[in-house]
């Protein structure tokens, strides 16, 4: 396809309208929330509202909450899951009340926030319970950041704040594990790899084998070479993949404390397979009897073939994520052009199994919520086509719109995976809106209810007798 | 007895009722004997003996992966929801 195919075709997120209620006592104490969503669908159903309505509230504990959302057929090309799909709308809508809510209050907006949050056995809109969280320990990152306790000086400059809640995903991932002759594992996953999962699934493998990561080498196959997997995608790769590295990890381990009962002329269950990859059997004797993985594994030919490990699972106790941003901007007055000074990710990652490319999941999700914020919009003309389908047109940011941006990983691991992984794809997309729009009203003192807030939207703020 | 919610858009078959209790080891059974007390519900749950498509079963808060066929603790939850797509 073409580029300009693409941005015709492929569906960008529904354009969505929201409208936020919340309602509190003086003291801060949210008592009610109604929140009513409308998200385009393209020409048959089918829009992301369920998510979006579904994460709307997630980062507050409110007793009384009414959601309401729509799928709406218009005559334009069909919209798709796209990041976090629906969560980003809906809970800049949310953030957005909320800093209303803080500033009428006057109270610090973390403050506010943190009086509200969502802990363990708060129920959700769709009344399901929240099982262990990290919403505090991110809210409590964001308060004690030194981006949040530092002070903002400047003309037209300001600072905003906003939280997220995605739910993450499980589903099917299948895998094989090859012992090899010289003490390495080949290890063979369905899971197409768009950030790291080679990585991250081999990590997981050689944790549970006790083996140096180095020894597991990592390759994606398709769905004719190894079985059932599915999408990478709905934060669920990492997730569901390590749960199959585990299954793996221990059929290996089972096989291999039976070659060595056999080598030993031992029964199975007196043999053991150690978290340092040495399997010991009973003595011999006076003489204790182990060998390690590769010494065990360099005789595996000889008696009785090699050994390969699988595993096909679809993990149920999915983890979900809450993030919270702080960002600071800069708005020029006399074009509306926004300049971010400086942006900070908090997020609960679980357990982190490889740090830098969780980092880089958090900066990828953060600088696409801030394209929706500031830049990414489709302009259809009167006959319903896409009048921007390039990327002159369509404008992204891209590395050199955002200063670096600092990512703060919480680590509340989900007692629901064997290494407490939880998804951390989708969130980080969630907040931006928000925290931009609300560093903006910080800055100039206009409340951005449409995104993206262009120059020209600014300005129209600014000035709207213009 | 499970506590099984139900959705804003099923509670006229509930008597406005959101959430009731339904005995029942499985979901199967759940979905089964919810259906006895409340006439109409299996049809908007069930479609070919499966659960619709664009919609999930949770209980206790997980998604059953398992269909109807999951466990159902005594005293469990029961949640009838929109399925959610991830991007």
């Amino acid at each position: 396809m073409t580029r300009q195919e693409v941005l015709e075709s492929t569906g960008p997120t529904p354009g969505s309208w929201v409208r936020v209620k919340l309602g509190a006592k003086r003291d801060g104490t949210l008592v009610a929330a109604d929140v009513a969503l409308a998200f385009e669908s393209g020409g048959f159903p089918g829009s992301a509202f369920v998510a979006g309505a579904r994460c709307a509230l997630g980062p507050y504990d409110i007793p009384n909450m009414h959601v309401e959302g729509w799928d709406v057929v218009v005559n334009k090309p069909k919209v798709a899951a796209y990041r976090a799909p629906g969560a980003p709308q809906t809970e800049f809508g949310v953030e957005s009340v909320i800093d209303e809510l803080a500033e009428m209050l006057e109270r610090d907006p973390m403050d506010l926030r943190h009086q509200n949050r969502a802990v363990q056995g708060t129920r959700l809109a769709d009344g399901t319970a929240l099982g262990v969280i990290g919403n505090t320990e991110v809210m409590d990152a964001i308060s004690q950041s030194d981006h949040y306790r530092s002070e903002l000086q400047g003309e037209n400059r300001g600072r905003g704040v906003a939280m997220g809640y995605w739910g993450n995903g499980g589903m099917e991932t299948s895998a094989l594990a090859n012992v090899n002759a010289d003490g390495t594992v080949s290890l063979v996953v369905g899971t197409v790899d768009i950030g790291g999962l080679r990585a991250t699934h081999a990590m997981q493998l050689a944790e549970t084998l006790g083996l140096p990561y180095e020894d597991v080498h990592p390759k994606v196959v398709d769905t004719d070479s190894v079985g059932m997997t599915s999408v990478t995608g709905g934060s669920r790769s990492t997730f569901a993949g390590g749960w199959a590295m585990h299954e793996v990890g221990l059929d290996l381990r089972r096989q291999l404390e039976a070659r060595a009962a056999q080598i030993w002329e031992v029964d199975a269950f007196e043999v053991t397979y150690g978290d340092d990859a040495v399997i010991h059997g009973p003595a011999d004797g006076d003489e204790a009897r182990s060998m390690t993985f590769g010494e065990l594994a360099g005789q595996l030919a000889m008696t009785g073939g090699m050994i390969q490990g699988s595993a096909s699972v679809r993990p149920e106790t999915v983890g979900v994520t809450f993030a919270g941003h702080i960002v600071d901007v800069e708005v020029d007055p006399e074009t509306g052009k926004v300049d971010i000074l400086r942006y900070t990710a908090v997020q609960d990652v679980g357990t982190a199994i490889h740090p830098s490319y969780v980092e880089g999941q958090i900066q990828g999700g953060a600088l696409q919520g801030v394209g929706m914020a500031l830049t990414e919009e489709y302009f259809y003309d009167d006959d319903g086509v896409m009048r921007n389908s390039s990327l002159l047109d369509y404008r992204m940011p891209t590395a050199l719109d955002t200063p670096m941006i600092d990512a703060i990983l919480v680590e509340v691991p989900n007692p629901g995976h064997p290494y407490g992984v939880r998804g951390v794809g989708e969130v980080p997309i969630v907040p931006p809106l928000a925290a931009v729009a609300n560093a903006i009203h910080d800055a100039v003192g206009v409340r951005m209810a449409k995104l993206p807030a262009t120059p020209r939207a600014i300005l129209e703020e600014l000035e709207p007798d213009a | 007895m499970a506590k099984v919610f139900v959705p804003a858009l099923m509670r006229k078959l509930s008597n406005e009722e959101p959430v009731v209790d339904i005995p029942g080891k499985t979901l199967r059974e759940v979905v089964n004997n919810l259906d006895d007390a409340y006439p109409g519900m299996k049809d908007l749950i069930i479609e070919n003996g499966r659960v619709r498509p664009g919609l999930a079963l949770a209980v206790d808060g997980v998604m059953s992966a398992t269909g109807l066929m999951a466990k159902v603790p005594e005293d469990g939850e029961v949640h009838i929801l929109p399925a959610i797509g991830g991007g």
